[in-house]
């Protein structure tokens, strides 16, 4: 299980316009993201929700609670798997890992999404960059 | 412990602070009779889990508890919004094992089968209607021109017959009843449903029509689901919806009554 650190945003403030087109493209891609974190190990539903965050820089901002249906409709379909995992002194967790079809599902989603972001910088001939001013 | 607490239930623990515990009761009842045992028993654990995590976390970085759990709230969302995306996640996609109906929605299907049938069952009676006649009629105290005058063109002509009754009763009734049976089973969005349900058999309907000329009344039947259907089983299916949503709400607030006034904060 990876250990993290997350950066908690307390305050919650209005979006720019870019921040809501984030949002939306952020509600049909959620399991991508999902399916990229536990690809580096199995996890529980907290440390997945904040490695989101994380890792885009708190630029993918949603409420945590929704998360957990999307877990369960992804453990449904046999993209992911879990189990609770116990332990003295603290509620137990239920912890994900990614199945072989999971897996699967990924690579393709992440070659598609590879297409895509080609097909902008033809289209639109911005190039897709890490950190923009 | 707090009134509808679901944590005796679930045999689990009570948080240490009461807002966690309003918070999963709230989400409780939200998701009761909605969703299956198995996973609302599930989704409270994870969401205490999460919840006190993330408090905690606040707490460690020097937020009063009151504070944290707040935030902690704030950022996994409010116990409506939770319950809502559960309860769809669960009717829409978690129990539905067809890939057409996870591609189209179940209310939404449910909708379509139900008002579907319903349109198709008029269709076949009106080409009944037509090759079988009923030979049998009502005589009524008024001449032709004056029925015409009650009933103007192109309404069909009422022959005071059991066929006629049927003819004029069943549109009336089929979007009243179908749209108030939709709201009743599709728990979120049900006029959504049915409004989209709606839309590709009005095109038929029109299309079934015009082929079916010289014959008007299919095409009258089109023109009546534009008008009548369209908007009385959106609003059936939202009043329905709504007062099932309302009692829900009741309950939730019954709960909230029955709650000690120290926790009332």
């Amino acid at each position: 299980m990876t250990k993290y650190r997350p950066q908690l945003k307390i305050m919650h403030r209005k979006k720019n316009p870019s921040e809501t087109s984030l949002t939306h493209l952020l509600k049909g891609n959620t399991s991508v993201f999902v399916l990229s974190i536990l690809k580096d190990g199995p996890n529980h539903g907290y440390a997945i929700a904040f490695e989101i965050g994380r890792r885009s820089n708190q630029k993918l901002d949603f409420k945590q609670g929704t998360l957990y249906p999307l877990l369960h409709e992804m453990e449904k379909d046999g993209l992911i798997s879990s189990e609770w995992d116990e332990a003295e002194g603290r509620r137990r967790r239920r912890v994900y890992a990614l199945t072989d079809k999971g897996r699967r599902e990924l690579e393709e989603k992440i070659d598609a999404w590879q297409l895509f972001n080609q097909a902008m910088f033809e289209v639109t001939g911005v190039e897709p960059s890490i950190e923009r001013s | 412990m707090i009134a509808f607490s679901p944590l005796h239930e679930l045999g689990l623990d009570a948080p240490e602070h009461p807002g966690l515990e309003r918070y999963v009761t709230e989400l409780n009842l939200r998701l009761l009779g909605l969703v299956s045992d198995e996973e609302r028993a599930r989704l409270i654990e994870e969401s205490l889990g999460h919840l006190e995590a993330t408090a905690q976390l606040y707490e460690d970085r020097g937020a009063h508890p009151d504070i944290a759990v707040q935030a902690a709230i704030a950022s996994y969302g409010d116990a409506k919004s939770v319950a809502e995306e559960c309860i769809l996640s669960w009717y829409e996609k978690q129990t539905v094992s067809s890939p057409i109906l996870r591609k189209l929605g179940r209310g939404r299907g449910i909708a379509f089968g139900l008002f579907g049938c319903a349109d198709l069952a008029y269709l076949i009676f009106l080409q009944i209607r037509v090759f079988l006649p009923s030979p049998s009629g009502f005589h009524v105290p008024y001449s032709p021109a004056q029925v015409r005058s009650i009933f103007p063109e192109p309404l069909p002509f009422p022959d005071m017959t059991p066929q006629f009754f049927v003819l004029v009763g069943y549109p009336l009734l089929v979007p009243i009843l179908l749209g108030w049976l939709c709201g009743r089973i599709i728990p979120l969005r049900a006029t959504q449903s049915v409004y989209l349900a709606l839309m590709p058999i009005i095109v038929s309907s029109y299309l079934i029509g015009a082929l079916l000329l010289p014959s008007t009344e299919p095409l009258l039947f089109a023109v009546v689901q534009t008008l009548f259907w369209l908007p009385v089983g959106v609003f059936s299916a939202y009043l329905s919806s709504w007062i099932a949503r309302v009692r829900r709400e009741r309950r939730i607030g019954r709960a909230e009554c029955a709650r000690p006034p120290s926790q009332n904060r």
